[in-house]
């Protein structure tokens, strides 16, 4: 009989295929999206756990995909379809290490109630979309009701929209007080933050300028996300590594984590998804908020050694890095 | 007309203008949903119950319920400005129907809790202008819980606002999840492009066409006309419409030619004034799809010949135009 895995964990978000030329000029083809995140935790739980990614694709991507998660035997891929052939696609021009102007020309039809109907055993639901049509509400609302997993939701799709022309540009989550009740934890970076800490009214001056949220507005923001019903807020702030929230004691606790240091930075691309990978393993085996933060950290910076998934390290490994690192 | 006091509710923004015309004039008002209920007034005076559901800032709330009091069968209790959140759009034409839009405040989103008191309504005619305006759920809630017939305005679903309070056009990627609670769905030329989307597209066609052609229009109506909604109106302006609909299986097209006009004076609202032509068709001809395209294009020409809120005309005059355009 096989034994019982300690985890199952489902991961549900677009696997893009990339097109991504970096800061120095080289290009890069490869399927990025929720396939960071996966191999990450594949690599960490080893065979502790089953990693499940939520998907649709091309046809034409579906093999290629099902072909790079064949290395990892934790990695359940019976939920990526192709059905519907509809699949992201998606083009980056790195402007800096961080920056990048980016252009969609093919789009996922929307992870819905029926995705996950076989899945509500899962201890946790990762969501990482990267635009604001990859996750129907309906599905978290469904989620809620009939499992008793966490869920991790990443900020970036709903502040992302496409236009008719395919340019990627951010927006403000406007409805974003519909979805917090549905969320256990909040993962974003500090540009969503702004969109998702929205004024009531702006200027145009302050917003053609592009205004930057000041980090002294943040325990506001995660204060209102914690009151409408998450249990924990992490904001990423780059090479400043990130911020915590959570309540304690009737208050909401703050922690400022500073990020790993690493020699030379190769790739940034997929670091939010691996960094929200790292939450969930972190809350999953050690259930505290800031272990869960050196775990995200840790897979962020493995993320940035290199263009494969050869970067993602084993537990010992990783451990190893925090210990180094937070002296934990 | 039947003896029936109809129930009317018109969802959506009045949001706060200020337009620069093409002929550079400035002029501020309110707009989009002001527009449907003034005519649905004229048209049925006390003989209806009209309700206009929406949010606006604290300040323009009793400007707005100002402009709309007055008109009979009117009822002002469902705007409300409990989050002090309302639309601030900028207009500034570049021709005679072009503008360049921004948009620096936003509505918070109609949700199930503003309709609950409404479900003996007999039509709710949603009338968005971006794409966050009205929560899913709400159409979901309707369906559920009343017998009253949904239209629908899918321009809200294919605008949305940028961060730098930019309003663009959008793809209507999560459409199919919607279709299923529409029953009228209205589309215009560039709405029905964003509406029907490629499996993918190369970058250069993404900067080059934004319309359909006829064959491809016929397309999105027939896979619109299999979701659920029982009537397609695709508005062309100068143009008139053509609703599509399917009789015995079939797709069933019909071309309304526009009621003929001296002068176009403005372009703006005359398609919110189209869908509130859609609500009285609807009503008076016992939902006969091609007789109320008569009325939409009737009432949205007389919104286009005056600036004033006045232009809008009885039933009598109404049925007028109509007969004098129109084989009976």
């Amino acid at each position: 009989m096989l034994k019982k895995k300690k985890f199952k964990v489902a991961v549900l978000g677009p696997i893009p295929r990339d097109h991504i030329t970096t800061c120095q000029d080289e290009v890069i083809e490869k399927h990025g999206g929720i396939l960071q995140s996966v191999v990450g935790l594949s690599k960490l739980w080893g065979k502790d756990a089953t990693i499940v990614p939520v998907t649709h694709v091309r046809k034409i991507d579906l093999k290629p995909i099902q072909e790079i998660l064949a290395d990892y035997p934790n990695v359940d891929t019976s939920h990526i379809t192709a059905e519907s052939d509809y699949g992201d696609i998606i083009r980056l021009r790195f402007l800096d290490q961080n920056k990048r102007v980016e252009k969609q020309s093919g789009f996922m039809d929307p992870i819905v109630p029926k995705d996950v109907r076989n899945l509500l055993d899962c201890d946790a639901y990762v969501f990482l979309p990267v635009t604001d049509f990859e996750i129907a509400l309906e599905t978290l609302q469904f989620l809620k009701k009939y499992s008793n997993g966490l869920i991790l939701f990443d900020a970036h799709g709903p502040t992302t929209l496409v236009t008719a022309l395919g340019d990627r540009l951010m927006k403000f989550w406007v409805e974003r007080d519909l979805w917090l009740p549905y969320i256990d934890i909040l993962k974003m970076n500090i540009d969503e933050a702004k969109c998702s800490w929205f004024h009531k009214k702006y200027t145009l001056p302050e917003l053609e300028n592009d205004y930057k949220l000041p980090i002294e507005e943040l325990p506001a923001f995660a204060d209102h996300c914690i009151n409408h019903g998450c249990k924990a807020v992490y904001i990423t702030l780059d090479s400043q590594g990130c911020r915590i929230y959570y309540r304690e004691k009737n208050t909401t606790k703050e922690v400022e984590m500073h990020a790993m240091k690493v020699e030379k930075v190769v790739d940034t691309t997929g670091c939010g998804d691996s960094f929200a990978g790292g939450i969930i393993f972190g809350l999953l085996e050690c259930k505290d908020y800031i272990k869960a933060g050196h775990y995200a950290n840790a897979l962020g910076a493995q993320r940035t050694q290199g263009k494969t998934y050869a970067v993602f390290k084993s537990r010992e490994e990783t451990d190893e890095m925090i210990k180094k690192n937070y002296n934990s | 007309m039947s003896n029936i006091h109809p129930k009317l509710a018109i969802l959506g923004p009045v949001p706060y203008y200020n337009i620069t015309n093409w002929k550079n004039e400035s002029i501020d008002r309110y707009g989009t949903i002001t527009y449907p209920v003034i005519a649905l007034s004229k048209l049925f005076g006390e003989n209806a119950q009209i309700v206009p559901v929406t949010h606006v800032r604290q300040k323009d709330e009793q400007t707005v319920k100002t402009v709309l009091r007055g008109y009979p069968g009117v009822d002002l209790q469902h705007i409300n400005s409990d989050e002090d959140q309302g639309d601030v759009v900028r207009m500034r034409f570049i021709d005679t129907k072009k503008a360049l839009e921004k948009q620096y405040a936003f509505m918070n989103p109609i949700t199930p809790h503003d309709v609950k008191n409404l479900l003996d309504f007999n039509i709710f005619a949603f009338i968005p202008i971006a794409d966050y305006e009205i929560s899913l759920e709400t159409l979901i809630f309707i369906k559920q819980y009343s017998k009253g017939q949904v239209v629908f305005d899918g321009h809200g679903q294919t605008m949305a606002m940028t961060s730098l309070g930019d309003r663009v056009p959008k793809f209507w990627i999560d459409r199919d999840l919607w279709l299923p609670y529409i029953d009228v769905l209205i589309l215009n030329r560039e709405d029905a492009y964003a509406t029907w989307f490629s499996h993918e597209y190369t970058f250069e066609e993404l900067e080059q066409s934004q319309s359909l052609d006829e064959n491809e229009q016929k397309a999105l109506a027939k896979h619109v006309l299999s979701k659920g909604p029982k009537a397609l109106y695709l508005t062309l302006e100068e143009e008139g419409c053509v609703v599509f609909t399917m009789i015995n299986g079939e797709l069933h097209s019909k071309k309304v030619p526009a009621v003929s006009t001296e002068l176009t004076v403005t372009t703006i609202g005359c398609g919110d004034a189209f869908v509130g032509g859609v609500v009285f068709g609807l009503l008076h001809t016992k939902n006969d799809y091609e007789k109320t395209a008569e009325y939409a294009n009737a009432i949205a020409s007389q919104r286009c010949n005056a600036e004033s809120y006045d232009a809008f005309l009885s039933i009598e005059e109404t049925e007028k135009v109509v007969r004098g355009n129109y084989k009976l």
